[in-house]
């Protein structure tokens, strides 16, 4: 019994070991995408209602996430997206995720989408123009990158290109 | 030969008891020694021998193990737009059992408009589901709730159907079974049967082969088989049926050795999937999945515990209890295998009764045996191909994460035996064949593949492997790369629909006709490619360049070689409905490729996962241009070609496609979609002979009938950054407003909207200029 208690242990202590992921806080996705859109859209949120089912999957992918799971995070997503393939929060997110998995082609394609169709105001369309931004940085393109930050910050003015 | 050596041995020791002579009992127990000596020198090998023999059979079967392929899981929550219909087709794909009473995983029944369902545990990549109760309220083609047993759900995911087993190796279809996923009367009903001390006994239960043996001897006959299920396992692995001694002891042998290497429950899979119950022609039929199949035409997880009982009782004989040649016979085995099922308690009185009154319910013809769906099985072996090699596929048990929606695939093919039946009444030539790929939009997922006019014949997939021109389904894409110039070219843009001549490189000339022989002359871009004009597709054609086309067909995953001839620009080229799909797809989605996909990932049995196929979005630089062609293909429906297709449909959503007909009436295609699907039909004959069809009279109702058969979503029209929506007055390429007659809304690209205002405008500005100033004076 206590020789199973101790194997038990150990490999815990050895998963634990194999994928410690970053302090949240500390991931790249938070200090230049998540915390800086928050900060810079209080007042300007805009929110549509989801569909619980999304919700569900998207927490739990947000739990993967938190766990440095991102694999396990894009599946949920993409089951998220199977309900409401159109959904800006949802494609917001996975490109966020794709960011963590440092797949920044596929971040930059979510981000892009999830604009296209989004509100292009508030703090998803910062978090989109930071995604790109961030992305393009990590894809040797200096000049997209500056002119995504840009667009971060136009997103809390006025009316959007495009309207 | 040792053994007999030994019987001789032992008998003579068991004589050599009586004698009292001291000198001949020395003798006689040296000798006894020699001969023992000698016999265990021979029995060790020879238990070596049998064991070899015995793993490696064993070993090599479970080598076999196939691939599985599932189906999509079905997930429902509230909000869902589902029919009944569909929600049934789903269930009995996944074989759920209808049921008066919902107490088994696997079994549903339906009360006024709730659903009520025992979902299987099953093993997902991204977590293990455990059983569950699920109540679904259903109402106007929705799931309005969903309900467990401590209140209601957001969100419920079915176990996925299993729509095939791949074996690698031999490249056929044959259904196993797990000890898991048996039906769990099967497993006890077995044992109840055939051997009751199976969790007990080392391989071989002595005292039962000693009653047998006493029962045969006083009836002079074999009338008791006294075996064990390893031992009829282990005699399953030859073919011969011969009844020596020695074979009884080798099979015993081999039943202790199979037992001292695997536990009860490989012994108890192998013996579900290896015991003989049948022969179709030269091959023989193993194992109960495939009997089930066999004999019912149904899935081993949805028999009733009659069919079961018959399964069990043939096990004695597969032949002598052919249900199908000898049905009286049968029955009466079934019947015995009942009330057995009843005296050892595993079904109810009343059960036994209910099933004893059963038929034997076997159909008339034996099935084949092969998946359900030939056509999308080729798909995913084909996607598979690509990244596995053959060494890797052979891999025991792989699980295969397909994108196949049953209820859609049930749906296309209801659509195309349907519409090909009636295409034959209207006329149209018996010979024809079809193919239809439904996939979904945003994710590229093959939801459906049908690739012949009898979908569940297997053969050439025409879905994958007709190459046939496509005619006028090129069009957009040639309307597509004029929108992209955005200096030369708007919707609103005049075109010349006039006779052009062409020279080609064999010094020929090349002068294409409109499907009316007529010319309209000057005509707005848009109407070009909603009347599919083809001389001013070729001079629009001309002046993007051919070779643009070419490069365009290519980037979006055409692989076919294409011609850098003008006929190219209408459709001259030989593409498959699953590549003309893959450059839809992308247009659906507003300029968002993906690669359309069949399987989503491949798990090991152990749980890991192998090959993810993620989902991945390819942006096209030019989406302005592409939202404006999604407007211009739902004018298709609206006023162009596909103008009857609203009342095909019987719906008034707002839909894009786009017809296409190839000369002499050769090839029809129809592509569509809707927000969230696209699928391409296609009609015409193998040969490549005229048929008589056009894109309109055929292909177009074939896609009509598997979309009234779906849940229509109006095409999202929304505009991407770049582009926007204006009023224009057409007849005037001219800006417009809604007070005004004639004014429509149409999308541009920023800066190419008309400069002129229509003189209706220029009158309300005048009007509200006037107001205002007069505001300044009031």
């Amino acid at each position: 019994m206590v020789c199973l208690l101790a194997l038990a242990l150990s490999f815990l202590l050895v998963s634990c070991a194999s994928r410690t992921p970053a302090p949240v806080e500390d991931r790249e996705v938070e200090k230049r995408v998540r915390t800086p859109a928050r900060q810079d859209s209080e007042g300007v949120q805009v929110r549509p209602l989801q569909n619980p089912a999304v919700i569900q999957l998207t927490d739990e992918a947000r739990r993967a996430e938190h766990a440095g799971d991102f694999d396990q995070a894009a599946v949920l997503l993409e089951r998220a997206l199977r309900i409401q393939p159109r959904d800006p929060e949802i494609l917001q997110h996975m490109a966020e995720v794709q960011l963590s998995k440092e797949d920044y082609e596929q971040a930059l394609s979510f981000a892009i989408r999830s604009y296209d169709i989004g509100p292009r105001v508030g703090e998803i369309c910062a978090r989109n123009w930071r995604t790109i931004g961030v992305a393009k940085e990590h894809l040797d393109d200096p000049a997209g990158a500056r002119e995504a930050e840009q667009r971060s910050g136009q997103c809390m003015n006025t009316r959007p290109a495009g309207f | 030969m040792s053994t007999k050596k030994k019987k001789r041995t032992s008998r003579r020791r068991a004589s050599s008891g009586t004698r009292k002579h001291k000198p001949f009992k020395t003798r006689l127990w040296r000798a006894f020694l020699l001969l023992l000596g000698f016999g265990l020198g021979l029995l060790a090998p020879w238990i070596a021998w049998l064991d070899h023999v015995v793993t490696s059979e064993f070993e090599g079967r479970k080598w076999d193990l196939p691939s599985r392929v599932y189906a999509r899981p079905l997930s429902l929550y509230p909000g869902l737009e589902l029919s009944a219909e569909a929600l049934e087709a789903e269930l009995e794909a996944a074989a759920y059992r209808r049921q008066a009473s919902v107490s088994t995983p696997g079994s549903w029944t339906v009360s006024g408009s709730t659903y009520t369902l025992f979902r299987r545990s099953f093993e997902f990549e991204d977590g293990s589901q455990p059983a569950l109760r699920v109540s679904v309220d259903m109402a106007d083609g929705e799931v309005r709730g969903v309900r467990g047993p401590s209140g209601k759900l957001d969100l419920v995911r079915l176990d996925p159907a299993e729509i095939a087993s791949i074996f690698p190796l031999h490249d056929e279809d044959r259904s196993l079974v797990s000890v898991e996923s048996a039906p769990p009367l099967l497993i006890t009903g077995l044992q109840a049967v055939e051997d009751r001390h199976f969790k007990n006994h080392p391989g071989v239960h002595w005292r039962g082969l000693l009653r047998a043996v006493a029962v045969n001897l006083k009836a002079g006959k074999t009338v008791q088989g006294g075996s064990t299920l390893t031992q009829q396992l282990v005699k399953n692995y030859y073919l011969s049926d011969e009844r020596t001694l020695i074979r009884k002891l080798n099979e015993a042998f081999m039943a202790l050795l199979l037992e001292l290497h695997y536990d009860k429950a490989e012994i108890l899979e192998a013996y579900l999937n290896e015991i003989y119950l049948g022969q179709q022609g030269r091959h023989g039929i193993h194992g109960f999945a495939r009997a089930s199949e066999f004999y019912f035409g149904q899935p081993l997880e949805a028999l009733s515990e009659d069919r079961l009982a018959l399964l069990v009782g043939m096990v004695r004989g597969a032949s002598l209890y052919n249900p199908r040649r000898s049905p009286q016979r049968a029955l009466e085995r079934r019947n015995l295998v009942l009330d057995i099922f009843g005296s050892t308690g595993l079904l109810s009185a009343q059960q036994v009764s209910v099933a004893k009154a059963r038929p034997l319910g076997v159909t008339a013809r034996p099935t084949t045996g092969r998946s359900r769906y030939p056509a999308f099985i080729d798909l995913v072996r084909r996607q598979l191909r690509r990244d596995y090699r053959e060494q890797d596929l052979r891999n025991e048990g792989l699980r295969i994460f397909t994108t196949l929606a049953p209820s859609d695939q049930k749906a296309a093919e209801a659509a195309v035996i349907e519409g090909m039946s009636a295409l034959q009444s209207r006329g149209l030539p018996a010979s024809l064949q079809s193919a239809v790929v439904l996939a979904d939009v945003a994710s590229g997922e093959v939801r459906a593949l049908v690739g012949d006019r009898s979908p569940a014949r297997a053969g050439f997939n025409r879905a994958l492997d007709a190459r046939r021109q496509v005619g006028s389904v090129i069009k957009p894409l040639v309307y597509l790369l004029a929108l992209e110039h955005e200096q030369d070219y708007n919707l609103l843009t005049t075109v010349l629909d006039e006779p052009i001549s062409l020279r080609q490189a064999d010094g020929s000339t090349w002068s294409p006709d409109n499907y009316d022989d007529r010319s309209l002359g000057p005509i707005a871009l848009i109407d070009a490619l909603v009347q599919s004009r083809n001389q001013a597709t070729v001079r629009v054609g001309m002046n993007i360049g051919v070779q643009s086309l070419i490069s365009r067909l290519q980037q979006l995953g055409v692989e076919a070689p294409l011609p850098a001839v003008p006929s190219t620009l209408l459709g001259a080229v030989e593409l498959t409905p699953l590549e003309v799909t893959q450059l839809y797809q992308s247009i659906a989605a507003g300029g968002y490729a993906v690669r359309l996909r069949a399987v989503t990932s491949v798990m090991h049995p152990d749980g890991d996962t192998l090959n993810r196929y993620p989902l991945r979005l390819v942006p096209e630089h030019r989406r302005e241009a592409v939202a404006l062609l999604n407007y211009a293909l739902t004018q298709v429906v609206e006023r162009g070609t596909a103008r009857e297709l609203p009342a095909l449909l019987g719906s008034v959503k707002t839909i894009a496609g786009k017809t296409g007909t190839t000369n002499e009436r050769r090839d029809s295609w129809f592509v569509g979609y809707t927000r969230d699907r696209v699928a391409v039909t296609w009609v015409g004959n193998d040969d490549n002979s005229p048929a008589g069809v056009t894109g309109g009279n055929a292909a177009m109702r074939l896609w009509a009938g598997l979309f009234r058969r779906l849940r229509l979503k109006s095409v999202d029209l929304d505009m991407p950054e770049g582009a926007y929506w204006t009023w224009v007055e057409m007849e005037r390429n001219a800006l417009s407003d809604p007070d005004c007659d004639g004014a429509v809304q149409m999308p541009f690209i920023d800066g190419t909207e008309p400069q002129q205002p229509s003189p209706c405008l220029q009158r309300l500005d005048r009007g509200n200029q006037r107001s205002i100033w007069r505001k300044w004076f009031d």
